[in-house]
């Protein structure tokens, strides 16, 4: 049982001012912050709960508008932003007091791709090569996991269930077959699969546009697919199409913790 | 950072910065004034003319000008102070609050100076328009005397802001209804439009009542010195009462707010929302 935790070297109970310093955090959706005053305004009142001086809190506030691209509304009061600059001025703001450990819950919730991708380089560019620093991440998205962390975590009721490089997880299931079909709906639902002898998991995506559904099955071994097709065919399903796919973050959560996610 | 700053140099920052929110937020939407220092007039023309209708002597017409400009601080410390830290959890300011390295206490501190600054220009719009509309003649017996009532009610106010904010980190939205049920009965006892203290017509239970509440002390001491030219030494009970008040709020809205974040925390709500 684990009696103490330390961040950054400061004990979280017996030094919690001193942890405070030099954490910050961003949670993804929310919107802290003043609606009635501006981007800079804000930025400069988050820079206060720091104690930044004037200088030092201006230079930095300069210097994450920039980074954020956020010039254009920098006097602009922030009631006024679209939920993307909201979340890159949420996001300049975890950066205020130049963390050492910064948490981020769902950076990219709720965003367009593009403002994602940028909020995704931003993370990136600010742990590269600064093996002093540390971004610890809450996501769902696992291409956004796999594109961006260096140590993955994947947490199941609580409990870390696997931990490594993202190519480290990947190959905990290279031995494993990946595939994909189409059916129409199947009466009584998929559950059924997970019973199916050879079958490690498998996640379900409705395709409203062709009105079938997706089955992502993961197989312990390939002599385990005929089983699944006499399964599916026997539950009323129609094989549609059937193709072998790569491994991906998801195919791995969907393995280990044998659904995908609800 | 270089030279970091102090736990007290953050806390004093902090503060002045939740200050400056608060007026800059303010000054931002005109309106705001109009609404704060115009509209209460109507409310207290209504009250003088009623006075001026039963021939009441126009030391009460005095009364309601001063009582008036001082609901504006009783409505803040209820409404913007307590309430305000529930809006506050509600759109994550709260968590930032937590994570940060300030107390809590700080930013309770900067919402009720910013506060006092905004409220300070309605109290003096309406002084200025009830004075110039309704022809009272406000004179300044003993300045000092009025500053130390003035800003002992504001720190009895506010510390009965903070006392309140705490419950709003437990109760979350039900706190509301406390508001609601106490501000007419105070607006009542406290006598914001006639006098408490030495009135035949109020019976002596309710002003021993009006004796537990500091605004009453502070309404007293103003307009014995605005309205009759009194000194220092006529208000010098009010003071001490409200030093009194001072204090004892300040200490007990300390622990409650310490109790209440730790109790909040223990039971994992103190960020939960629409509670």
């Amino acid at each position: 049982m684990v009696t103490n935790a330390d961040v950054g070297g400061y004990d979280v109970v017996e030094e919690a001012p001193k942890v405070r310093r030099i954490i910050n955090l961003v949670s993804g959706g929310e919107t802290p912050g003043y609606g009635s005053i501006t981007t800079r305004e804000n930025l400069w009142f988050f820079s206060q709960l720091y104690g930044l001086p004037g200088d030092e809190a201006r230079k930095k506030i300069v210097s994450l508008i920039d980074e954020f691209g956020l010039t254009v509304y920098v006097n602009t009061r922030t009631h006024k932003l679209s939920t993307g600059y909201r979340q890159r001025l949420n996001l300049a703001r975890g950066f205020i007091n130049d963390p050492k450990v910064l948490f981020l819950d769902e950076p990219t919730l709720g965003l367009d791709v593009i403002t994602a991708k940028r909020i995704r380089e931003i993370i990136r560019s600010r742990v590269k090569d600064d093996s002093g620093r540390c971004i610890l991440i809450t996501t769902h998205y696992m291409v956004e996991a796999d594109e961006i962390c260096d140590r993955i975590a994947i947490i199941d009721r609580g409990r870390i269930i696997a931990l490594g490089t993202p190519a480290e997880l990947k190959r905990m299931v290279s031995t494993q077959s990946i595939v994909i079909l189409e059916t129409p709906p199947i009466q009584g639902g998929t559950s059924f699969l997970s019973s199916v002898e050879g079958v490690s998991g498998f996640s379900q995506a409705d395709e409203p546009s062709t009105g079938r559904i997706k089955l992502k099955v993961v197989l312990k071994d390939e002599s385990a697919l005929q089983s699944v097709l006499q399964s599916v065919t026997s539950k009323g399903g129609k094989i549609l199409t059937l193709s072998k796919s790569e491994h991906t973050l998801e195919d791995v959560y969907i393995a280990l913790v044998g659904k995908g996610f609800e | 950072m270089s030279n970091p700053a102090g736990a007290f140099q953050i806390n004093v920052r902090a503060a002045i910065a939740r200050a400056r929110v608060r007026i800059k937020g303010t000054l931002h939407d005109p309106v705001w004034l109009i609404a704060e220092t115009i509209i209460p007039i109507f409310s207290i023309g209504g009250y003088v003319l009623l006075y001026r209708a039963l021939g009441a002597p126009a030391s009460y017409t005095g009364f309601v000008i001063i009582g008036g400009a001082m609901i504006a601080f009783w409505m803040n410390m209820l409404w913007h102070m307590a309430a305000q830290f529930y809006w506050e959890k509600e759109v994550g300011n709260l968590e930032m609050y937590l994570v940060a390295p300030i107390s809590r206490m700080a930013i309770l501190l900067g919402m009720a100076l910013g506060s006092a600054i905004t409220m300070g220009l309605r109290v003096f719009g309406i002084l200025l328009f009830g004075t110039i509309l309704f022809g009272v003649s406000l004179s300044i017996g003993d300045p000092i005397a009025l500053l130390l009532i003035f800003t002992l009610t504001l720190a009895s106010l506010y510390s009965l802001g903070i006392l309140f904010s705490s419950l709003y980190l437990l109760w979350g939205r039900e706190a509301w209804k406390m508001n609601e049920l106490m501000q007419e009965p105070i607006y009542f006892l406290s006598g914001f439009y006639f006098q408490v203290r030495g009135n035949v017509v109020v019976p002596l239970a309710m002003q021993f009542a009006a004796a537990l509440i500091p605004m009453t002390f502070g309404l007293e001491g103003m307009r014995r010195i605005l309205v009759f030219g009194e000194g220092l030494q006529s208000v010098a009970f009010d003071i001490v009462a409200l030093a009194v008040f001072s204090v004892v709020l300040f200490f007990l809205a300390r622990m409650m707010l310490s109790y209440m974040e730790n109790l909040a925390k223990k039971e994992g709500r103190l960020t939960l929302r629409w509670q």
